[in-house]
């Protein structure tokens, strides 16, 4: 009889000698005198050891079947269940590739459902492990845990990060028997994917828009998670579940003193790269900054001045000013409010006294105002980047964004969270931009996407 | 510790190390006696402020990450807290839902607001309007801190930024001088507290070499342990009679050896030394030890058993025949049942273990004892170790 057990994120064939043999993914270490697999093998371990009637017994796994009462959101589109049957028909192993705002965490739920066992979902950041966690809550009758951002919680269905998954995975790999990897691009590469290797799972999920990386590590993906089974690009489904919407960008100007002291600090930051010739038009003008800045006082000051600068265009009186109006314009509206930094977050919260959420916002609170705002007990939130995506708040009608970064996928995200179809909601993103400062740079980048490229209206407050 | 953005470090060929500063330079003493004293004048007043006047002082200078990091570890041993009073989250929730009523809220309606959520929680308007954050970060107030001594500072610094380095280490080797058995079995039983797996080669008249690395290591390069190698340093530091070589993964798959001894005066450990106790049993016997047939030495010997390392006190010999013998500190009947099990997968027999009752430290008594095992009352008779080792 030999004894399958989980140690430190690997399998140890327990009461096997060295002339015994073991299965295909073992190897004899000679340290410790035993049998050795990586855990990630444990599937194939297992089916080895029933195949050729080796007598054993198996404590290693850790993890339990369920039989969870489930409500899904909204019922699945057929690409979603096609895209779920490719993963059945796969072992319920592999990669699923479909573009942002196609709802992947919805294919994420309906395997949990499937597969009805011990679950653990990794997530790049704190912000998305709480969104998933309000998610699963409303779907699952089940007991939801986090791993991550303060909390250690095992549950029937666990949410954690990456970078917690990679320090745990080691003491906890053996209580999963589902893995979903959300953004499963991070896995390859980095040292997360120990996480990945260092657990017995044998059902994996993998959920993706953009599987190809830079550095080639996408084959890394096959054994970690499985083959890509179902694939689809995003021109092969626009236009098809979206609603109405309209696009307002709006122009605001720096009072007389925010403008003297922006250009001021705009001088100080360009006199620095005009003096070492760097041009931000370059590919790597930017880091070419970010290293010549480390290494005198001079650049030190013009980081701190692009910084100050930077500051006073995203977060003037004169956004908040508008807000104002745009609240009131919409009275009766659902709202969601977008800036780039938390500090103006909080800010909007206690002059309009309305809930903020952002990485800091304890996840129980944070699922209580997304409820109050669902029901109507409040009709706005402030938010930095947490709103971002996955999140399900289909009253939400107008989004006001007051600053984020120049990223497309960022504005496109904080788009997707006002087009849930809902019976006479007509959605509306007002941009709110400072005319002549760096952020009309911001602005353009970001709004160069598809998505954007609507007859819109431009005027100044 | 450091983030891993904070570290610093030099590469030069095959080598690398941790870039320390010089704890004698009466400049960086001055920093470290400005940042304690800044930390100290925050007491009961805000992180937010804090952390302001910490970034004030770092200004514009170069060394901004020395500063940081020295920083960091300040602030690491400091302990905030939102001020007593009304739950700010209880705040929130009064403050937030009246205000549904006036939405959007004018400045002028602001005050009617936070009145009637103060009528509500039972508490001042102006008590409201104070606590609706107080339980954030920034706002938390500096409760606890802890002053370093003269220098200290400077020395966790470079500690930290030592272990840093060993982040991204993949594999430590240690050469180990022979050493008094306490000091050795020390070394090793730290090393296993450390979750690290190692392999021992050598000699005990030439010491040994011990490699160190962890579980998956075997099926590739891993940095998974290098935190826990890092945790180890401070450990490794309190003891004597070694060689550090800690292979280092660079970017671009290149790699590098960072080296140590313990000869080197650079980094301090601030764990305790926790001295391991002489053993007077062994020297005990040792001095009294009269036998025309066993030769009783100490012994410089450390046998691999696998996951640990077994260190006995002294050895037995006669005509090619050796027996090891260890005369046990405290004991329970469970860590004498493992310490067997791990000799019997080693397949470890020519030992001999002394138990004292008087140093064991659970009520239940031992059971099923193989004949290797002496247990005695008050004092191990050299008799009984005779006829254990005639019979043996």
């Amino acid at each position: 009889m030999v004894v399958l057990q989980f140690e430190a994120g690997t399998l140890i064939l327990e009461g096997a000698g060295r002339e015994s043999g073991a299965p295909t993914p073992f190897r004899w270490d000679e340290r410790v005198r035993r049998w050795r697999a990586p855990a990630h093998a444990y599937r194939q371990a297992l089916t080895e050891l029933v195949r050729g009637q080796v007598p054993h017994r198996d404590e290693a796994r850790r993890y339990y079947q369920f039989d969870f009462r489930t409500t899904l959101p909204v019922e699945p589109r057929p690409y979603q269940q096609e895209a779920i049957a490719a993963w059945q028909r796969g072992g319920r192993r592999g990669v699923i590739v479909l573009p942002t705002g196609a709802g992947k965490s919805l294919v994420a739920q309906m395997a949990i459902e499937q597969v009805g066992r011990s679950t653990l979902v990794v997530v790049p950041t704190i912000d998305l492990m709480n969104q998933w966690y309000d998610l699963l809550v409303a779907s699952f009758e089940a007991e939801v845990g986090l791993i991550g951002g303060g909390y250690f919680e095992l549950g029937a269905i666990t949410v954690t990060t990456y970078a917690s998954a990679f320090r745990f995975m080691e003491r906890l790999g053996h209580q999963f028997g589902l893995l979903v990897f959300d953004e499963c691009h991070h896995l390859p590469g980095s040292v997360y994917r120990y996480a990945a290797e260092m657990a017995i799972a044998p059902f994996r999920l993998g959920l993706t828009a953009t599987p190809d990386r830079a550095d080639g590590g996408e084959h890394l993906l096959e054994p970690l998670i499985g083959p890509i089974v179902y694939r689809r690009e995003a021109q092969q489904m626009a236009g098809e579940y979206l609603a109405d919407y309209s696009v307002i960008r709006l122009n605001v100007r720096l009072t007389a003193e925010e403008r003297a002291v922006y250009e001021e600090e705009r001088a100080v930051f360009r006199q620095f790269l005009g003096s070492r010739g760097i041009d931000l038009r370059n590919l790597d003008g930017w880091q070419a900054f970010i290293a010549a800045s480390a290494r005198s006082e001079a650049g030190r000051r013009a980081m701190q001045a692009y910084r100050e600068s930077k500051r006073i265009a995203l977060g003037t009186d004169a956004k908040l000013r508008v807000l104002a109006q745009l609240l009131a314009r919409h009275r009766r509206d659902r709202a969601l409010v977008f800036t780039a930094e938390n500090d103006m977050v909080y800010r909007i919260s206690e002059q309009f006294l309305i809930p903020a959420i952002t990485h800091e916002t304890a996840v129980k609170e944070r699922s209580r105002w997304l409820e109050a705002f669902n029901r109507g007990e409040v009709l706005a939130l402030a938010t930095s980047k947490v709103l971002n995506e996955g999140i399900n708040i289909p009253e939400a009608a107008v989004a006001v964004v007051l600053s984020g970064s120049g990223s497309s996928r960022e504005h496109i995200q904080r788009l997707g969270r006002i087009l849930r179809p809902q019976p006479g909601k007509e959605a509306v993103l007002y941009e709110v931009v400072t005319a002549d400062t760096a952020e009309e740079r911001i602005s353009e980048r970001r709004g160069q996407a598809a998505q954007f490229q609507i007859p819109s209206l431009k005027f100044g407050v | 510790m450091l983030t891993a953005d904070l570290a610093m470090s030099w590469q030069r060929g095959g080598r690398a190390g941790p870039r320390l500063i010089d704890t004698g330079d009466a400049a960086y003493r001055r920093v470290a006696a400005d940042l304690a004293r800044i930390v100290g004048e925050h007491r009961g007043r805000r992180r937010g402020e804090l952390e302001a006047a910490l970034d004030d002082y770092v200004g514009i200078g170069t060394d901004y990450k020395i500063l940081r990091g020295l920083i960091k570890l300040l602030v690491d041993e400091c302990r905030f807290e939102t001020d007593a009073g009304v739950d700010p989250a209880d705040v929130r929730r009064a403050v937030f839902l009246q205000a549904r009523s006036r939405h959007p809220l004018a400045a002028a309606a602001r005050a009617e607001v936070l009145a009637a959520a103060a009528e509500e929680l039972g508490c001042a308007p102006a008590e409201v309007d104070e606590r609706l954050y107080a339980d954030l970060p920034a706002n938390q107030r500096l409760v606890e801190h802890r002053e370093p001594g003269d220098g200290e500072l400077l020395d966790r610094y470079n500690l930290a930024q030592a272990q840093a380095l060993l982040y991204r280490c993949v594999e430590m080797r240690l050469r180990v001088e022979p050493q008094e058995p306490a000091r050795c079995r020390q070394l090793f039983q730290d090393i296993k507290a450390f979750r690290l797996i190692h392999t021992i080669r050598g000699r005990p008249e030439a010491g040994y070499e011990v490699r160190l690395s962890g579980p998956v290591s075997m099926f590739h390069r891993s940095q998974k342990y290098g935190i826990q190698m890092a945790v180890f340093l401070p450990a490794l530091l309190l003891h004597g009679g070694w060689r550090m070589r800690a292979e280092i993964d660079l970017k671009e798959g290149r790699r590098a050896y960072y080296e140590l001894d313990s000869g080197q005066e650079q980094l301090r450990s601030h764990y305790l030394s926790d001295r391991p106790p002489e053993n007077p049993v062994a020297a005990k016997l040792l001095a009294g030890w009269d036998d025309p047939e066993w030769q009783a030495r100490e012994s410089r010997e450390v046998i691999d058993l696998g996951e640990g390392a077994f260190v006995p006190d002294l050895t037995f010999e006669r005509q090619g025949e050796k027996i090891y013998f260890e005369a046990l500190g405290f004991w329970t009947p469970r860590s004498l049942g493992e310490r067997l099990a791990e000799f019997a997968r080693a397949g470890f027999t020519d030992f001999l273990l002394a138990a004292s009752e008087e140093f064991r430290c659970s009520r239940e008594a031992p059971r099923d004892l193989p004949p290797q095992v002496i247990v005695y009352k008050k004092s191990l008779a050299a008799r009984e170790l005779r006829g254990k080792l005639a019979h043996g």
